[in-house]
């Protein structure tokens, strides 16, 4: 039983060394970073087109806010440039990805604290459900995502006023 | 004397033993039920006192109760966490599904290997200790996760190990205490796994409210987890069945006790007896053979098809109908969560009562509420008034916890004690796992196409096919308890008289039903008796079940109820392999060899379980070229090739390289010439003057008759005859619904 029991519990560290090599002990935040707070839309709000996107906060030099608008952010270090891997077009071109490549893929680069969203998709799939957006912002130098702070709101829009 | 009168003496003995058995069982069945706590008394002492009386502590509940409590602290903290991890680490919502779904399935699939795991030493305690310390500092390092590769590591770590909650938590919660006080104890325990899915939640936004975020959140759960698991550090594994299996062995061996005043040879000769317990696959299929059992895993399969997307598509529903937010759908959980509890305690004094009057009406109570459960769900939700809706579908789903404990009472009641760790690994992987994700694949279908509210009308149908089924399985619920009984009753009572030097028959099988998958019965309650050295045949029409019979006795068919003995040990659910090292050697007439082998190697391959030893097998071999000189001549040709007679030679080697102690031989003149079968049958009796027990089952009447001393002739499934071969022989009645007439005259003569 005592045999056993020790298996066991080898078995759970070898397992808890493996999952070690998985984990982030530095450049983590345990606790909320309140640097950026954002005043509009409410969360879950419902909401019409054009949307003006509202935000406090301040920026260390260098640095730039990221808004990604349904779409997943960077992770933590890694670069703008990155998200342009698929696209050998953009990869092949100096500069790309630039604004404009960004903001057709629903990124817009800031250093203000506002921005004006005047079309997104419609995303109800489901007939009767409602069209959820979701906006995310993060900050960036270099072209690189600084830190693991994230600011978000999901809001709807409502039908009529987008495609 | 002739030789059947031999047969009877020497049996005399060994059937008195299993009629001994078989007279006093209903009475030690009334006598088993009462032990279980079956009776209208039971039930009815308050928990205090019967637990005071019982010997038994509060404390395995107490620290199943705090294991449990923090089992949701991961998931909870995950599924309300999941769009901050999701920007944090920058993955996508998708992704963050995929890892819920792959904690899902490590979670059903770890019930079954922690089941392998503690099915032979009572170990399950330590197993419940050690995985909460995994999950727990699993949870832990959920916050330190560098990316979604590291969380799927960890959350998928965390769903196995707390697969040990839903494998060995149950069969120690029925193991602490005794029977009479599980209907209440188990709907506490579950109102505590009620209560886990309130707290988690609640935790997880204190925690957020305190500004931690999610990795802090994690760390923070996965600490007061490690704090809370040093709570249940003394929790020791009580033994299986200490309150109804164990009582149950006592009770039989107290009964031969007062008959049979102490006899010596009982420690001596257990020490001889061959290990017949049933492995994990067995019990596994064993399990699967009890009709209750089969029903119950049917119901949990679509019940598990409805609570699934249940729970999405109500949050989907309150979100479009109701305009719930994140908070408000938190809050409608918690509120019908907290519903359930109330409604589980105060249920459980009456299941309690249930589980001690009819356990059948128990099963039949789960069934209604399920159906009645998704029934007022769907009324629930079409109702005008958003807090009317909350306390109907909050009254409705906590009929489906009620209903869980109804159902896991009277499930685990009437499994021995040893099993039911494989139980509710079977149970959990039915209703997580295959249920889950076939109602996920389906169901969404409807959702996409037609919106929550119509998708969650529809789980009425699931739900009612799920009550439905839950319902019927109440049709066996007394038979298969019984059944459980006499097991355990008649292994103790067997083992106890054969170790004080009672004579049982050499193979034993009483009682037997077989029925194909299809639901075809082949056979209805069949006896057959097999002593040491015996030759016996065994006679019957086209399809009355002769070769099925072999096939249960060998293992390649599992008989649905009755048992299979050898020398008095229970056999039935071993599979074939183990009973070839018990000496069980079927041979099947016309494929009992490998085609694209050569004789030797055929031979060799026979002796495979003699476990390699090279001289014994060379020795076996030149034995049998020495019986079989056409074999030697032909020693390198493949078993293709061969006559049919070759063939048959090859064959019947097998019983000449492994020396087994029962021969089943089925056909194995079919199609052979007069003269090959002389020589074939030249050697059967050889092997029988040599010790070797034979059943022979036979198309020719003749030969067998001749062979055999005694005669057991089948008829649709039934045995019509049992008695010495010379009476069977002047039966012409039977033999002439199969055979020429005449034939039983041209025995007769042969025999003068």
């Amino acid at each position: 039983m005592i045999k056993a029991g020790r298996r066991l519990c080898l078995a759970l560290g070898l397992v808890l060394c493996a999952g070690l090599s998985g984990c982030a002990f530095s450049g983590i935040d345990l606790v909320q970073d309140r640097s950026v707070t954002i005043k509009t839309p409410a969360d879950q709000a419902s909401v019409s087109l054009p949307l003006r996107i509202t935000w406090t906060g301040s920026l260390a030099p260098g640095q730039t806010f990221a808004v990604f608008v349904d779409e997943r952010t960077l992770q933590p270090g890694q670069t703008l440039r990155s998200l342009a891997q698929h696209d050998p077009a953009c990869l092949a071109t100096p500069g790309c990805p630039g604004a404009s490549w960004l903001s057709g893929h629903g990124i817009y680069l800031t250093r203000s604290h506002a921005l004006t969203l005047s079309y997104l998709a419609n995303l109800a799939t489901v007939p009767g459900s409602r069209n959820a957006h979701t906006f995310t912002i993060i900050k960036v130098a270099d072209g690189r995502r600084v830190g693991e702070g994230a600011w978000y709101r999901q809001f709807y829009v409502l039908s009529g006023r987008s495609r | 004397m002739t030789a059947d009168n031999g047969r009877d003496d020497r049996l005399a003995e060994a059937d008195a033993t299993i009629r001994q058995l078989e007279g006093s069982r209903a009475e030690l069945r009334e006598r088993g039920r009462r032990l279980l706590g079956l009776t209208e008394e039971s039930g009815t002492a308050t928990l205090r006192t019967a637990i005071r009386y019982s010997g038994a502590s509060w404390y395995p509940l107490v620290a199943l109760s705090a294991l449990i409590l923090i089992d949701q602290f991961q998931i909870s903290g995950f599924t309300i966490l999941a769009p901050d991890i999701a920007q944090t680490l920058g993955i996508s919502v998708s992704s963050v599904s995929g890892l819920l779904a792959i904690q899902s399935l490590a979670l059903a699939l770890g019930t079954l290997p922690m089941a392998a795991y503690t099915q032979r030493v009572p170990r399950r305690a330590g197993v419940a200790v050690v995985t909460a310390f995994g999950w727990a500092i699993f949870t832990l390092f959920t916050g330190y996760a560098a990316g979604a590769i590291g969380l799927a590591f960890f959350l998928a770590a965390n769903g196995a190990s707390s697969g040990s909650v839903r494998s060995v938590h149950v069969p120690l919660l029925f193991d602490s205490y005794p029977p009479g006080t599980r209907g209440r104890l188990y709907s506490a325990y579950l109102s505590v796994i009620w209560a886990s899915l309130v707290a988690g939640p609640a935790v997880v936004g204190v925690l957020a409210l305190l500004g931690l975020t999610w990795r802090g959140t994690f760390i923070v759960m996965g600490g007061i987890s490690l704090a809370v698991v040093f709570v249940a550090v003394r929790l020791r594994d009580p033994g299986f069945g200490r309150f109804d299996t164990r009582r149950l062995r006592a009770a039989a061996r107290g009964e031969l006790a007062d008959q049979d005043q102490g006899n010596a040879a009982v420690s001596a000769q257990s020490a001889e007896v061959p290990d017949t317990n049933l492995r994990f696959f067995e019990v596994l299929r064993r399990l699967l053979l009890v009709p209750t059992v089969r029903r119950y895993l049917a119901a949990y399969v679509v019940l598990g098809m409805m609570l699934s997307p249940l729970a999405t598509f109500l949050s989907f529903y309150l979100d479009d109908r109701w305009d719930q937010g994140p908070v408000g759908r938190a809050l409608f959980s918690v509120i019908a969560n907290l519903m359930a509890i109330p409604l589980l305690l105060i249920s459980g004094r009456y299941i309690e009562r249930l589980l001690s009057t009819s356990p059948a009406r128990l099963t039949r109570l789960a069934g209604i509420l399920l159906g009645g459960g998704i029934v007022t769900v769907d009324l629930a939700i079409i109702l005008p008034v958003y807090a009317m809706v909350v306390i109907v579908a909050g009254l409705g789903l906590a009929a489906f916890a009620v209903a869980l404990a109804a159902s896991g009472a009277a499930l685990n009641s009437m499994i021995p004690a040893q099993m039911r760790v494989h139980a509710a690994g079977i149970t959990n992987l039915a209703l997580y796992g295959a249920g889950a994700l076939v109602g996920q694949i389906f169901l969404a279908g409807i959702y996409q196409s037609s919106g929550p509210t119509i998708a969650i009308l529809a789980l009425a149908v699931p739900g009612a096919i799920a009550g439905a089924v839950m319902y019927r399985a109440g049709r066996d619920v007394d038979s298969d308890l019984d059944d459980f009984i006499d097991q355990v009753i008649d292994e103790e009572r067997l083992e106890t008289l054969v170790a004080s030097g009672h004579r049982v028959p050499m193979l034993s099988c009483r009682g037997l039903d077989f029925a194909y998958d299809g639901g075809l019965q082949v056979l209805f309650d069949v006896a057959f008796t097999v002593d040491e050295g015996e030759m016996v045949c065994l006679l019957g029409t086209n399809g009355a079940g002769k070769s099925t019979l072999l096939n249960v006795i060998s293992g390649l068919g599992l008989p649905q109820r009755g048992a299979v003995r050898l020398t008095g040990l229970d056999i039935t659910y071993l599979e074939p392999a183990r009973r070839i090292r018990l000496g069980i050697e079927h041979i099947s007439g016309g494929q009992a060899t490998f085609p694209d082998l050569t004789v030797v190697e055929n031979l060799r391959a026979f002796g495979y379980t003699l476990g390699g030893k090279r001289s014994v097998i060379e020795a076996r071999l030149d034995r049998v070229f020495e019986v079989f000189p056409a074999l030697a001549a032909r020693r390198n040709s493949k078993a293709s090739l061969l006559s049919g007679g070759e063939n048959q030679m090859l064959a019947l080697s097998r019983a000449l390289i492994r020396r087994p102690r029962l021969l089943l031989l089925d056909e194995l003149s079919l199609g052979l010439a007069p003269k090959v079968v002389g020589e074939l049958f030249e050697t059967v009796r050889g092997l029988n003057a040599d010790g070797v027990a034979i059943v022979l089952v036979e198309q020719s009447v003749n030969i067998a008759l001749a062979l055999a001393s005694h005669a057991y002739f089948l008829e649709r499934g039934q045995v019509r005859f049992d008695g010495p071969a010379a009476e069977l022989a002047e039966r012409a009645d039977l033999l002439r619904s199969v055979f020429l007439h005449g034939t039983a005259k041209v025995l007769g003569a042969e025999r003068a």
